[in-house]
């Protein structure tokens, strides 16, 4: 049964492998076809940042991988507009292009799921 | 209801497995069914082999295979997870040529698809973060 | 229907406390029951997991208006909510 499944992405993209590793129940979701949405908030959305080179650390690049989920039917990509200008982010510096959420928006976008993980 | 569980924190490092298998116990206890169980991150570190618990603590570990043996439940490793923080089962041992299983034979070691399979099939899905 | 959320750290309310809906449910576990000392906004539905509350010595200390839980009620309180965020840091 396919459902509405939403990942909160709200770690930092290098200092452990969260955040590669929830891409990849991602990527798995999308291609199970279920209807995968992403949240970025807080730090996580330093997953998105243009110019990553995860081969300096010797690890994958999180912002290659974000830039190709549309290509896996993954679309529905949604930021926290609080967070963002809390660390000074703008769309310019994503890799990615998201749709903007105020608080209410999160709420709304929340309540229009099956499944929250992270 | 039909409920699958996610652990994603670390044995010790966190509390999440403790905490998901005080949820199981209670949910199964209430007469809910437990679809599967699903250690993701450090968490598949909670199946290692071998362990020895302190004998003033809970053993975590030992609580899962008790479930696992009197109610059937999986107990199911991500692969990916596993097999790069070394949880191996025989059969993955054999694969790639290492010296020993570390995995419980309680705990089974599976794709993600069973991940998504888990929520697509529960009423419920909660996950136990690090 | 409503969302019921896990917290289980306490710098983790701080992105909790914002998407609470009216009809929403916090349950604070394992280190999320310090948040319970904060001052809170009385409207919240807010629960915090016993044992959790108990091994940190928080039992006298929590406002009246915190709800203790139990593990079964823990489950209760899923199975009662449509889904279950829940939030870390």
């Amino acid at each position: 049964m396919s459902k509405k499944i939403l990942f909160l992405l709200n770690r930092a993209p290098y200092g452990s492998s969260y955040a590669l590793e929830a891409l990849e129940s991602v990527l798995v979701a999308a291609a199970f076809e279920q209807r995968v949405s992403l949240l970025f908030k807080g730090t996580g959305l330093h997953q998105l940042l243009t110019g990553q080179d995860g081969a300096a650390i010797g690890q994958r690049t999180v912002g290659k991988v974000l830039s190709a989920l549309p290509g896996y039917g993954v679309e529905r990509c949604f930021a926290c507009r609080p967070s963002a200008e809390r660390l000074g982010l703008a769309e310019r510096d994503f890799c990615l292009p998201v749709k903007w959420l105020d608080y209410e928006g999160q709420r709304r976008l929340i309540d229009d799921q099956d499944i929250v993980t992270g | 209801m039909i409920i699958s569980v996610a652990v994603h924190g670390a044995p010790y490092a966190s509390s999440a497995a403790r905490t998901a298998l005080g949820f199981v116990e209670s949910a199964l206890a209430l007469g809910h069914r437990i679809h599967r169980v699903f250690f993701y991150h450090d968490a598949v570190l909670t199946a290692a082999e071998g362990g020895v618990a302190p004998q003033d603590e809970q053993d975590v570990q030992a609580g899962w295979v008790r479930l696992q043996r009197s109610h059937g439940i999986e107990l199911a490793l991500c692969i990916a997870n596993a097999l790069k923080r070394g949880m191996l089962s025989d059969a993955e041992r054999r694969r790639y040529d290492k010296p020993a299983a570390t995995v419980h034979e309680a705990f089974t070691i599976v794709g993600l698809g069973q991940l998504v399979e888990a929520m697509s099939a529960s009423d419920r899905f909660v996950t136990f973060q690090a | 229907m409503a969302t019921l959320h896990l917290v289980n750290k306490a710098a983790a309310w701080a992105d909790c406390e914002p998407l609470l809906g009216p009809e929403d449910t916090a349950l604070l576990i394992e280190d999320g029951v310090y948040a319970a000392l904060q001052a809170l906004p009385a409207d919240i539905q807010l629960h915090v997991l016993a044992p959790d509350v108990e091994a940190r010595g928080l039992a006298e200390r929590l406002a009246p208006s915190v709800r203790l839980a139990s593990f079964e009620d823990f489950v209760r309180l899923v199975v009662g909510h449509a889904r279950v965020l829940s939030w870390t840091c």
